[in-house]
């Protein structure tokens, strides 16, 4: 059943009947049974390509849009899918020929470049969406004005880059940088060094084996299991919590507290404004501790560790043999150590 | 006859040989693509073997693999890319890492940068993809290249050959059977000393002489005398099958099997074919995996696999098949493959993570359930179409059945309902004394395989379960085998010579058509 067929029943029902007043209630609410079950579906597009690349080298992928969200994926070597799909919120002029306007797609070899520019005879009322299915070997270069990326499974090297909109990435072998001026950046197994920064938002890495440079303005900072790496929270309270550094690291936060709980594998450089510091090492661990606190409080909970006294302000300690060097400093936080 | 005269007419035979052969003479056209495209072929030129495809769109529903699949899918080819070391901590890298910037041709399928542990005392390999690399990752056993440290590297050949055995400075003596350029080939024993059945796997190598443990110095492990048995015809040779697929074999239900069984039955007759199904001693159900069809799901399959094939125990498997002490090291935890519940790092070998907890074998099975089955070509030759039709009109898709269904309702959206082109019926059949290898498995004889899942075979290098051939033709001869006082006849020979009545011209359009799947 057409919904132009659906509209005209509705009208003649509007038109004839509704002046009957005892019709009138019943035609009332079989129209709105009717709108409601109709759903008012809301316009819509799709596009659909597929381009076929070699094995021998790898694909780049450059993608620029300017508001929509985009998820580029491996799925299976020798060729690249696109697939499109705009929805449109209301009366918005969205017709079949939406993606042949606003998207150009180009190829050259193995180089594929998409860009998509949103008509301003639509722009703001519809919501657009692309799935790419790329090969392993697979290097991406995104950017989006406004939107979500979520980039799985290349081999990299990967740049995304948004304005507003949060990024995802996992599984990528090669580098990756990610920049965001409003949003969160969630990563997971990355092979090489990976640097993320937002503005504004959270940035979360897991299994980034040769470490993160992140950088929020203002967020949190989660880490699991990374290389050597460097966590910035700019101002704010903005937490930064690191559960098995693999390397060297270096963390800072302004009012926000700041957790480390791994075994130290290289130096470490923890430093909070005003927030708590607390650091969880194992049990049995060598290192060399040297505590700095201009105005706050110093708390020792090892066995292996001598209590400083209450009005100290710098410790200075070699724990077991000795080995790698863990600096902790706050001006006016608290300090505690397990 | 003088000498010349002779050598002048057997050069005119083998003209006329070689000529009705060109105009007449049907021909395997080999791998699809060509050997130097797929598999190590891609290697020996730079290029990584491809990886795994991923489960395609659901043809039925439309569904796609969810997010949560598609990251335990990725982290399946991490686990099964990885290189074992024998011991529990002297990995390279961080266990599970990718290994990049150590010169590695592929991250995620390093070849001389260990990046996890555990490879076990004895074991068949040390990595699962170096058996399963033909023609992508995840498929059956092709080549390698055997010097992948090297600048240079040399031709591709089978990984038992050289790679494996020695990797590491492991000291192994290379059987006669296992061939540069022949198949990949695990080994059973058809019998014991004592004369009594065996059946079982025979590890061909020992973890002597690694170069990268140095916790088992005085390891002396050695390989049983393989060549002996060889002579004694006690070995029975099994070659790797791909993964690619088996989520949607594991997917179909017993009825369907069964349905499909029953609805040939007519036909199947008149051609003497019967077949039954390989059933669990537990619960009755059909196991389907396995030249044998012995392996009930993927997950026993793959917990075995850790085991048998790379000698690490783990849950499904938890004794080891070797437990000299002087080779298993130290501190080597046993089971050594399994759900990692440590809560602090010094113990849990960066395993302190949501991600990781899953043991290797786990994330194994769930790989091969969301990995795609073989694409055929997509542009099939005239000739290759007409060979599909030939192939059903002879007898073959009676047990090599082209397509069979999905439950309708599973927990994947993408698994479930929709059509599966393997062609085979996964039962067993009697193929006689000419394929039988004196093995039982189950209720699967010593002279019964299973009909093998033709999708994908017209990228594979080697055929029947001991890899005796690389041409389809004579694969397809091999199903004839008259009876023996040992093995009643083939059930393929009433199929066989309905083949061998063929015109040159239809057998290579059947051939054609094998090529295309």
């Amino acid at each position: 059943m057409s919904r132009s067929f659906l509209k005209s029943t509705a009208k003649r029902i509007l038109t004839s009947h509704l002046r009957d007043a005892n019709v009138r209630p019943v035609a009332l609410a079989l129209i709105m049974v009717a709108s409601v079950a109709l759903g008012e579906r809301k316009p819509t597009s799709e596009f659909q390509r597929t381009l076929a690349v070699t094995n021998a080298e790898p694909v780049v992928l450059n993608i620029e849009i300017i508001s929509g969200d985009v998820e580029v994926l491996y799925s299976r070597d020798g060729q690249v899918s696109i697939a499109g799909f705009a929805q449109a919120d209301g009366d918005s002029g969205l017709d079949d020929n939406y993606f042949s306007a606003s998207l150009t797609l180009d190829q050259a070899g193995n180089r594929i470049t998409l860009r998509h520019s949103d008509p301003g005879a639509v722009q703001g009322k519809l919501r657009v969406r692309y799935r790419i299915d790329v090969p392993y070997r697979t290097e991406v270069v995104c950017i989006v004005n406004r939107g979500r990326q979520s980039i799985r499974g290349v081999l990299g090297p990967v740049t995304a880059k948004a304005g507003i909109g949060d990024i995802k990435a996992s599984y990528i072998s090669k580098g990756l940088q990610a920049e965001v001026e409003s949003g969160n950046i969630d990563l997971q197994v990355i092979g090489e060094h990976v640097e993320a920064g937002t503005n504004r938002g959270n940035i979360t890495g897991e299994r980034l084996a040769h470490g993160i440079d992140a950088r929020t303005g203002d967020g949190d900072v989660s880490l699991i299991v990374v290389g050597p790496s460097t966590a910035v929270v700019g101002k704010g309270n903005g937490r930064i919590e690191v559960g098995g550094a693999r390397g060297a690291l270096t963390c800072s936060t302004e009012g926000g507290d700041l957790h480390v709980q791994a075994v130290p594998h290289g130096n470490w450089k923890l430093n909070s404004a005003s927030g708590v510091i607390r650091l969880d090492l194992p049990p049995v661990a060598n290192f060399d501790l040297d505590i700095s606190d201009d105005s706050g409080e110093i708390q020792i909970e090892r066995d292996d560790l001598s209590k400083p006294s209450s009005d100290a302000r710098r410790v200075s300690q070699r724990v077991g043999g000795g080995g790698e060097r863990i600096e902790v400093g706050t001006v006016s936080g608290r300090i505690t150590i397990r | 006859m003088t000498m010349r005269r002779f050598a002048q007419n057997l050069l005119i035979v083998c003209a006329m040989a070689a000529v009705s052969s060109f105009a007449f003479g049907q021909k395997d056209p080999g791998v699809r693509g060509g050997i130097q495209n797929t598999g190590g072929g891609l290697q020996q030129q730079g290029i990584p073997i491809p990886h795994p495809p991923v489960i395609s769109r659901n043809p039925t529903t439309g569904a796609t693999i969810n997010e949560n699949e598609l990251a335990s899918f990725l982290e399946g080819i991490l686990r099964a890319g990885q290189l074992e070391s024998s011991c529990d901590d002297c990995a390279d890298v961080t266990d599970g890492s990718q290994v990049t910037g150590l010169g590695e041709l592929d991250p995620m399928f390093p070849q001389f940068h260990t990046n996890s542990n555990g490879l076990g005392a004895r074991h068949n390999s040390d990595q699962c993809f170096s058996c399963h690399g033909q023609p992508t990752l995840g498929g059956s056993g092709g080549f390698l290249v055997p010097n992948p440290s090297d600048k240079t590297p040399r031709m591709a050949e089978n990984p038992q050959f050289h790679l494996i055995p020695h990797r590491y400075g492991r000291q192994n003596i290379v059987p006669s059977f296992e061939k540069q350029y022949g198949p990949i080939r695990e080994v059973r024993f058809k019998n014991k000393p004592d004369g009594t059945p065996d059946g079982g796997v025979h590890q061909l190598w020992t973890v002597r002489g690694s170069t990268n443990d140095p916790t088992i110095p005085n390891c002396a492990l050695t390989q049983p005398d393989f060549e002996k048995e060889y002579k004694a015809g006690n070995l029975a040779f099994r070659i790797p099958l791909q993964m690619t697929g088996l989520g949607l074999l594991e997917s179909i239900q017993d009825r369907e099997i069964i349905a499909q069984h029953d609805a040939t039955a007519g036909l199947r007759a008149t051609l003497g074919i019967t077949g039954h199904p390989n059933r669990s001693g537990n619960d009755g159900t059909i196991t389907r995996f396995g030249w044998k069809a012995q392996n009930k799901s993927i997950t026993i399959f793959a917990g075995e696999a850790y085991n048998v094939e790379m000698g690490i125990t783990n849950e499904a498997f938890p004794t080891a098949t070797e437990e000299d002490p002087d080779c298993q090291g130290p501190s080597k935890p046993e089971p050594n493959d399994v759900v990692r519940t440590d809560t602090t790092e010094i113990r849990n070998q960066e395993f302190d993570n949501p991600l990781h907890i899953m043991p290797d074998w786990q994330q194994f099975q769930i790989l091969m359930r969301f990995t795609d089955g073989p694409t055929p070509d997509p542009n099939p030759s005239e000739s290759a179409k007409r060979g599909k039709a030939l192939f059903s009109d002879i007898g073959c898709a009676l047990c090599h059945t082209p397509q069979m269904q999905t439950a309708p309702v599973m927990n994947s959206a993408v698994l479930q309902n929709r059509p599966v082109n393997a062609y085979t019926d996964l039962m067993v059949h009697h193929m006689g004394y000419k394929l039988a290898d004196d093995i039982s498995q189950g209720q699967a004889g010593p002279d019964e395989f299973r009909t093998t899942p033709l999708w994908g075979v017209g990228q594979r290098i080697f055929f029947m379960h001991d890899g005796r051939t690389a041409d389809l033709l004579r694969t397809i001869r091999e199903h004839h085998s008259e009876a023996s006082p040992k093995y009643p006849a083939s059930e393929a020979n009433g199929v066989v010579h309905r083949f061998n009545r063929l015109s040159a011209e239809e057998q290579q359009s059947i051939l054609d058509f094998l090529r295309s799947l």
